[in-house]
């Protein structure tokens, strides 16, 4: 009796120590690192009369490389597709990397809060509760800035013509996501509350669904199920550019673990190089950008150009003015675009707390941008 | 003596659940395990707190109003599955050719997880609650069914010949001889469902729901509010428990004979 007595606490502490160690994500990447560090202190000797700025390059390599880099992406319609259907990112990152599809960016959050990915794709407001919530990534690039790529739209015989005539009405928009911040934001300018408004929380799959239905009256969402809302009758009634223009700007961000960054410059640095290849050879050459947009993620090139013409894609040097991470990578606006949404969140009481700016002051950089475009 | 057993059973449950709850405590105020993982557990209850009075959610309804949300889909699916499965179920068992008619789909319906048909529902039916209590409604429904078809089945042929021997006709025989030495059947079939729509009730808050509790779950785990979730994972837990034991209340006051012959 006496023993499974003993037997049953030794159990419970046993669960619970499991319990608290799931907290703490692998940290067994030690021996890799060295066998990594050998690999390119050998290739560095080989290489040994090459001109500094290389050498310096090397140098910073060879200090560490992860084993592997988690890279958590969602399909949007970037020039991030293009790295993606190059498959550069082993290259510029110089390590194995693994690409890993989320279909929101509070999925996101979550596989951040698990340890799971190393860098990520995210909204705007996404990005802000993970940052008030001490997710321990830092915004360090923008892969878009959201135009009519989101909008509110409402169905065709609704007899709606304006946002305030919302009220009463079904209106579905995936909750936590930049399109909520968004819906929450136009119905808030133009005088309506939350409280007249029966909000759905639907993802864009299920959006689809009730709207064929005829289940919803508008709803606030993003490609590709907004495209096929315009089939069935969609009328947009504002968009997410409007409501930049009245102060309210979404963006999606790429966002990396603090930690990680600092440890692996390099891996950041690298990630960046690739998003300007990108960026640049959207601008340069877009036919051709299109044609492997539209093949990454299995659209027509037609689709591929409607959606992007609802995004701005800011390139490298552009991300280094005062609208973005400003010129010496952390005076721009970004702080500011996070902050105002935590705010938003926190007066909404979604979140707690909205953290003091200079919270997202920290936790946002243009350096790796000053990196990539200096080497 | 067998008194005293129970009552050592239930305080080594006690102390692990007390030693888990002292280890979750220390390890979340000492160590350094951050809040959006393992909350502390004053948070988690001032997280229950403010559900209770502020509330939670778009209209932030209280926790009673989530509550009851859930409560009603549940109670109307599971009474719609006990209506329709038990006669079904019963039929099912004494006419092999009723089987042969439902079984199939009964067989091929009850594997499939119930988030792979919501969709379908959901176009069918609509995002209101219609789609939400069908779900909750199939995934009880064939534990149920399946039970009191094999609860039927079971009985001793003896005892059927017996009956119609003493001249029994075949109402008699059922309500006074099938029906009854089913029951047990019955009841297990009963307990499996509540667990097994319970389960399901995440999944149907999931699409487009404004209260409930698995909705409240499942969007605080958007916000990252940790404390929001683990206050609704104990409640629904807790909540489990008592429905679990309700139905068992009930089984042993109707059913006292099972399992004592």
């Amino acid at each position: 009796m006496k023993m499974g007595k003993i037997a049953c606490v030794c159990l419970a502490a046993a669960l619970t120590a499991s319990m608290a160690a799931c907290g703490g994500s692998a940290k067994t990447e030690t021996k890799a690192q060295t066998e990594a560090a050998a690999q390119t202190e050998a290739a560095a000797e080989t290489e040994t009369a090459a001109e500094t700025a290389a050498a310096d390059e090397t140098a910073a390599e060879s200090a560490e490389l992860p084993e592997e880099v988690n890279i958590g992406v969602q399909t949007l319609v970037t020039p991030e597709l293009i790295a993606r259907y190059e498959e550069i990112y082993e290259e510029y990152l110089g390590c194995p990397v693994n690409l890993l599809q989320f279909d929101s960016g509070a999925d996101v959050n979550r596989a951040f809060a698990s340890g799971s990915i190393d860098i990520g794709a995210i909204g705007t407001s996404p990005a802000a509760i993970g940052i008030s919530t001490n997710l321990g990534y830092e915004v360090f690039w923008f892969e878009d800035v959201i135009g009519s790529a989101e909008s509110l739209v409402v169905q065709k015989d609704s007899g709606i013509t304006s946002v305030a005539d919302l009220k009463g009405k079904k209106v579905a928009t995936p909750f936590a996501s930049t399109a909520h911040f968004s819906l929450q934001n136009a119905l808030e300018l133009n005088g309506v509350a939350a409280a007249d408004v029966e909000l759905y929380d639907m993802q864009p799959d299920d959006i689809y669904a009730a709207w064929i239905r005829g289940d919803i009256d508008a709803a606030y969402v993003w490609d590709p199920v907004l495209s096929k809302l315009y089939e069935n009758g969609a009328t947009a009634i504002t968009d997410s550019a409007e409501m930049a223009e009245q102060g309210v700007v979404t963006a999606d961000l790429a966002v990396i673990n603090k930690e990680f960054a600092e440890k692996y410059p390099s891996v950041a640095t690298g990630y960046i190089k690739a998003q300007i290849y990108a960026v640049d050879k959207f601008n340069a050459d877009q036919d051709a950008a299109l044609q492997e947009i539209a093949e990454a993620i299995d659209i027509t090139k037609e689709e591929a150009a409607t959606q992007a013409a609802g995004f701005i894609y800011p390139d490298g040097k552009e991300q280094l003015t005062d609208a973005y991470f400003g010129a010496d990578g952390n005076s721009g606006s970004i702080a500011q675009i996070l902050k105002q949404a935590a705010d938003f969140l926190t007066e909404q009481k979604s979140i707690d707390a909205s953290p003091d700016i200079s919270v997202f002051e920290e936790y946002s950089t243009g350096e790796y941008i000053l990196r990539a475009l200096d080497e | 003596m067998k008194v005293k057993k129970e009552g050592h059973r239930v305080a080594i449950s006690i102390i692990t659940i007390m030693v888990v709850f002292v280890v979750w405590y220390l390890a979340t105020n000492i160590g350094s395990i951050p809040d959006v993982i393992l909350p502390k557990p004053q948070n988690v209850w001032k997280a229950f707190l403010s559900l209770c009075s502020e509330g939670y959610g778009t209209n932030k309804d209280t926790l009673m109003v989530h509550m009851a949300a859930s409560m009603k889909r549940l109670l109307i699916a599971y009474g719609l599955s006990v209506v329709t499965a038990v006669p079904l179920g019963l039929i099912c068992g004494y006419f092999p050719h009723a089987s042969s008619v439902v079984n199939p789909f009964v067989e091929f319906y009850r594997p499939i997880p119930p988030l792979a048909y919501y969709t379908l529902l959901v176009l069918w039916l609509g995002i209101n609650e219609g789609s939400k209590i069908t779900l909750l409604f199939l995934a009880g429904f064939a534990p149920i069914f399946i039970s009191c078809a094999s609860g039927v089945k079971r009985i001793n042929v003896d005892y059927l010949n017996a009956s119609y021997m003493l001249g029994a006709n075949k109402k008699q025989t059922f309500m006074n001889i099938i029906f009854p030495s089913a029951l047990p059947d019955i009841f297990t079939g009963l307990r499996t469902a509540i667990g097994f729509e319970y389960t399901t009730l995440v999944a149907a808050e999931m699409v487009a729901a404004k209260q409930g509790i698995g909705w409240m779950v499942l969007d605080a785990s958007n916000w990252l509010k940790s404390d929001v979730v683990f206050a609704g994972v104990i409640i629904m837990g807790i909540t489990g428990i008592l429905l679990n034991y309700i139905i068992l209340f009930l089984e042993n006051r109707i059913v006292h004979w099972s399992g004592r012959a």
